[in-house]
């Protein structure tokens, strides 16, 4: 059933998503092509301003649509007249939260490699890829022989885990916030947000607090560059995950729990 | 065998509203019954209970058994009284969202009615008038081979004409071992096919009868005995 899910949601929403990915890159050739033309006479000096103007904004829209869309979709199929359906389909709440989850999760990621693909297309050079490539090699030249090789790989997975327990906490923040506010509040939007700040103001006073070990540890790291991954690798990074991991099993068991419990469809 | 519905000592409250109060209730299999009383009565909750979009205060209420969730979201097949389809759908989409989810929906069957009622299955849902959409819910809910059909107010919105159609389709569609409970305030449209009457008001059942009895016993139409029973 969660695959079911999963392929309905994808097609729900896939008909904002690629309309708006597909301008963007159509957009990224004919920006550049308009640019390279370069010597325009003064009386046509607006065309190139307005392209990039359009590019750019696209490129914004892009990069903002993923989140208010997953928004707009978790509200609209849960919380509104179309969560009589959703609600009443043979499938249980955990799934719903996690068909929602993935998908969201999959426009973020694409949302990421449309305007990867965009700015590359944008500024690629033979010249400016080989200059590149030196800066980068050079620089994991310099890491490989300051920094001890087991700590650099920690290093990299706790940071790969971090991106990816990043695309999912925004999400189920807001999840958690839209099923709060049908509880809290007649209007559900209103209660959303205000849901929301519960939420942040919570997570605020949870992250100083874990603060003050962090800031004492932090007060005995050396300078050297060993040391200072090391703090990273072995204590700040792994915090982070068990804190983020954590959080999100509470989003979604509050999320859960309110659609099992408290549902309050009009 | 459980039977098909059972409630017992449920109540349900909002804050210090009470909307439904010591509810007991047992419906059988292979009748129409009609779930009836006047707004604010307590009907929408008790079909909210049944499809598990409530949690009781206090009692339970079992079908087939078992407490609302997965396995008996698979057996009922519900029509609320909101038009709960999205608008960018077409009705074909539908039918097959209908088919991926419930393994008892029976697509020839509603490819039938939609000709029968003239609804294009090309047409997307924001192109239609709002009672061709309570037509096109009321198909995709009656299509399915459901042990429970709950139909919280199914003609409201459509014409005269149609409200035959549909309370033939009623009628035809289910089978022995399936029961229909209907909630409504159009009496009088529903009176024949019913096999079976619930009175609600306050939160409270005032009676639970077959029609048959009431025509003996009262001498007179369930629609005039509501009346006189709910005379305000």
């Amino acid at each position: 059933m969660l695959g079911r899910l999963i392929k309905h949601e994808l097609k729900a929403t896939a008909r904002y998503f690629l309309p708006l990915f597909l301008i963007a890159i159509v957009l990224t050739p004919i920006t550049r092509f308009t640019l390279w033309i370069g010597n325009y006479p003064k009386i046509l000096q607006f065309i190139p301003t307005v392209i990039v103007f359009v590019y750019v904004a696209s490129l914004i829209m892009v990069a903002s649509a993923s989140i208010l869309l997953i928004i707009y979709r978790f509200y609209k199929s849960m919380v509104t007249d179309e969560g009589y359906l959703m609600h009443t389909l043979p499938v249980s709440s955990e799934s719903h939260i996690l068909s929602k989850l993935i998908v969201a999760s999959i426009w973020t990621v694409s949302s990421w490699l449309v305007i990867f693909i965009s700015i590359s297309g944008m500024f690629f050079t033979a010249d400016r890829l080989s200059l590149l490539i030196d800066k980068l090699s050079y620089a994991w030249f310099y890491i490989n022989t300051t920094i001890s090789s087991s700590l650099m790989a920690l290093f990299i997975i706790e940071i790969i885990f971090i991106v990816i327990l990043g695309i999912f906490t925004a999400p189920l923040i807001y999840y958690a916030s839209i099923a709060i506010g049908q509880v809290i509040s007649k209007n559900k939007i209103l209660g959303s947000i205000i849901g929301f700040f519960i939420i942040q103001v919570i997570s605020q006073i949870v992250s100083v607090v874990l603060m003050v070990p962090v800031g004492l540890y932090g007060d005995r790291v050396s300078e050297s560059a060993n040391s200072m991954f090391s703090f990273f690798a072995n204590f700040f990074f792994p915090i982070t995950i068990l804190l983020a991991v954590f959080t999100q099993i509470i989003l979604f068991g509050i999320t859960d729990y309110i659609f099992k419990k408290k549902l309050n469809l009009e | 065998m459980n039977p098909l519905l059972e409630c017992s000592a449920l109540s349900k409250r909002y804050g210090n509203v009470t909307a439904l109060s010591d509810i007991n209730l047992t419906l059988e299999r292979g009748k129409i019954i009609g779930l009836l009383g006047p707004n604010g009565s307590g009907k929408t909750t008790l079909i909210k209970l049944i499809n598990g979009l409530l949690v009781p205060s206090k009692g339970q209420l079992l079908i087939n058994g078992t407490a609302p969730g997965t396995e008996t979201k698979k057996v009922v097949s519900y029509l609320p009284d909101k038009t709960y389809l999205n608008n960018w759908m077409k009705v074909k989409n539908l039918l097959n969202f209908f088919e991926d989810f419930y393994d008892n929906f029976d697509k020839k069957r509603a490819y039938d009615m939609l000709e029968k009622l003239h609804i294009n299955p090309n047409d997307s849902l924001k192109t239609m008038s709002k009672g061709t959409k309570e037509k096109v819910q009321l198909i995709l809910v009656m299509s399915r081979n459901a042990d429970l059909y709950v139909l919280d107010e199914p003609i409201g919105g459509v014409d005269p004409a149609s409200r035959d159609y549909i309370l033939d389709t009623i009628i035809s569609n289910y089978n022995e071992n399936s029961t229909v409970l209907i909630s409504t305030h159009l009496i009088a449209d529903v009176e024949n096919v019913l096999d079976e009457v619930i009175f609600i008001q306050n939160g409270r059942i005032n009676l639970q009868s077959s029609v048959d009895d009431i025509r003996m016993k009262e001498g007179k139409s369930v629609d005039a005995y509501f009346r006189e029973v709910y005379k305000c």
